[in-house]
């Protein structure tokens, strides 16, 4: 694990990656001491006030205000907050059900077709509209979306591990553990289990990825997190007003929203590489 | 081969069974669909004679051999927000919502290939690596930001095209071009990789010993074989399209079956709401049929 890090972190792709992800976790552990002001406070009297740069704007609000005279730069610092938590906790929920279904299916063979056809069934469904289907019937909300998130997303863990397991299934170690009388359950998790770990933390990556631009779109629409908390989305839904006047609104959640992403999944293509024997 | 169309026939069935049997159960499990649609005000009276109108009085079981029983006969209940069959609702929107996939299909294919090809002949070459940085910065901006992004520059800053709505080729343009944009990365990678995989293999090598044109060599040799993973994938982003087009007609504000469903979701139309979800994975399930299909003719390799 220690080389493998080393071997990713030689790519100078990866140290903007990862210094991009600090910054954003330092801003969601740290928002109240960061940003300036508090994220709901309004200030009728300094609406739209534009980014210091422009004629109008001052260094009070960096990024300057919103329709509520809220101050953007303190809300985007607030909205960070939720876009990591959604994103991590979607990645090791659906990980979670990911790699168990994935692990069973791939050694027991009686679960395989099962477990494979629900899989069919759910790429079926595009994940925003399952997404969609699900938030209309139980509504929106923090815990449901990342519960929605989780159960959407699993297919792409189950189907890796699933392969990955098939083909070390059939190597000399595990038969020789087999044939010593090892059950199947200490099979999958000391002998299998160890080594498709690094593949699923590559998935989780694009999965955390995945997550963080489907909660964003869900809160955009206005079915996602509830409004009156200060994320990406929801600042997009309501700067989408006022686009023809006040474009700082909706421009600045959206490139936090991309440079999250863009990070995540940068680190995802490294890992990935690395980690890849043939590509390497 | 008939015999392979017909089972992927059977399995489209099965998995168009699936996703209405999931939609059926998912709104029953919330408990009374009823007292969802109706506003929490309303009397026990009105409770129990919606309940009776939508059949929710008889035993689960029942209710569910009548909704497949109607689902066959494509009857998707009534809307309860615009009183109408959800059918036709539905049908009078699709054009429009299938219109601007196709477009935004045509668009990214129209773009993708080209710079896919070139970015896989001039491997590691400044464009190839300019290419794949683009590509990595589009795959990770959301469609409904770059919506607004265009509608901010050629909307608002040059007044060239309309923020939104329908009706002309020029209200086409931004929704089109903003739902291309996620599919056109994904597709000039896979291309790309693609291609250059094809490439080193020995029967290019002998196609080039033999003295061809090198521009024969990638596009009769090469080419075909290279577009097969593409079509794959072309195939599976339709799904992509469809549900992309939820969030961008949204954003402009073209009247298809996505704004609609995000309309119905608000309103609680909960017949509206099933109907477009299973519709909506009809579409797509269908279309992932004629990719397998076409894929048997383009591929003489593939097993059936």
């Amino acid at each position: 694990m220690v080389k493998q890090f080393k071997k990713v972190m030689r790519s100078p792709i990866s140290w903007i990656a990862f210094t991009l992800i600090t910054v954003f976790v330092l801003c969601a552990v740290l928002s109240p001491i960061l940003a300036p002001y508090d994220a709901g406070a309004q200030n009728l009297r300094e609406r739209f006030v534009p980014p210091f740069w422009m004629e109008g704007g001052s260094l009070n609000h960096i990024l300057g205000t919103d329709d509520l005279g809220r101050d953007i730069l303190s809300r985007l610092i607030y909205g960070s907050r939720t876009s990591i938590a959604v994103g991590f906790l979607a990645a090791c929920f659906s990980g979670g059900i990911g790699i168990t279904l994935g692990l069973l299916s791939g050694y027991f063979s009686k679960l395989d077709g099962i477990i494979m056809r629900i899989a069919d069934i759910q790429l079926a469904f595009p994940q925003i509209l399952l997404s969609l289907s699900i938030v209309a019937i139980f509504g929106g909300g923090f815990t449901k979306l990342i519960l929605v998130l989780g159960i959407t997303g699993w297919v792409s863990y189950a189907r890796v591990i699933r392969s990955e397991v098939l083909s070390i299934k059939t190597s000399d170690y595990i038969l020789a553990a087999q044939t010593e009388g090892v059950g199947g359950a200490r099979i999958l998790l000391r002998h299998i289990l160890p080594n498709i770990i690094a593949r699923a933390v590559t998935i989780s990556t694009f999965q955390m990825a995945t997550a963080i631009i489907t909660e964003s779109s869900l809160s955009f629409l206005g079915l996602g997190i509830p409004p009156n908390v200060p994320t990406w989305g929801n600042m997009l839904q309501s700067g989408q007003l006022f686009v023809d006047s006040a474009w700082w609104l909706s421009f600045f959640p959206g490139l936090c929203i991309m440079l999250i992403v863009l990070s995540i999944n940068l680190l995802g293509d490294v890992l990935r590489d690395s980690l890849a024997p043939k590509t390497s | 081969m008939l015999n392979y169309i017909l089972k992927r026939l059977f399995f489209s069935i099965f998995v168009l069974f699936g996703v209405a049997t999931i939609v059926f159960f998912l709104v029953r499990m919330t408990g009374d669909p009823v007292a969802i649609m109706l506003s929490p005000d309303a009397t026990q009276e009105q409770i129990d004679q919606l309940r009776a109108s939508l059949g929710l009085d008889k035993p689960l079981i029942e209710q569910y051999l009548i909704y497949l029983g109607d689902l066959i006969r494509l009857d998707f209940g009534r809307s309860l927000r615009y009183a109408d069959s959800a059918f036709t609702l539905i049908i009078e929107r699709l054009p429009k919502t299938l219109m601007l996939a196709g477009t935004a299909m045509f668009i990214s294919l129209c773009v993708a290939i080209p710079t896919g090809i070139i970015a896989a002949l001039k491997k590691g070459s400044i464009f190839d690596q300019g290419i794949m940085a683009l590509s990595m910065v589009g795959q990770s901006m959301p469609v409904f930001w770059i919506g607004i992004l265009l509608i901010l520059f050629f909307a608002v800053d040059l007044g060239w095209l309309p923020t939104g709505g329908y009706g002309t080729v020029k209200h086409l343009v931004m929704p089109a071009f903003a739902l291309a944009f996620g599919l056109i990365p994904l597709v000039t990678r896979l291309l790309r990789s693609s291609l250059i995989e094809v490439l080193e293999t020995d029967y290019i090598r002998t196609a080039r010993a033999k003295g061809f044109m090198p521009r024969a060599v990638i596009f009769k040799h090469a080419l075909k074989n290279s577009l097969l993973p593409v079509i794959t994938v072309v195939g599976l982003q339709m799904g992509a399209l469809l549900g992309g087009s939820v969030v961008t007609e949204s954003v402009f504000a073209w009247p298809g079956v996505g704004q609609m469903l995000v309309q119905a979701i608000t309103n609680r139309d909960f017949p509206l709401v099933q109907a477009i979800i299973i519709m909506l994975s009809a579409a797509f399930v269908f279309i992932n049929l004629l990719v397998d299909i076409i894929y048997v003719f383009v591929d003489p390799r593939i097993q059936y």
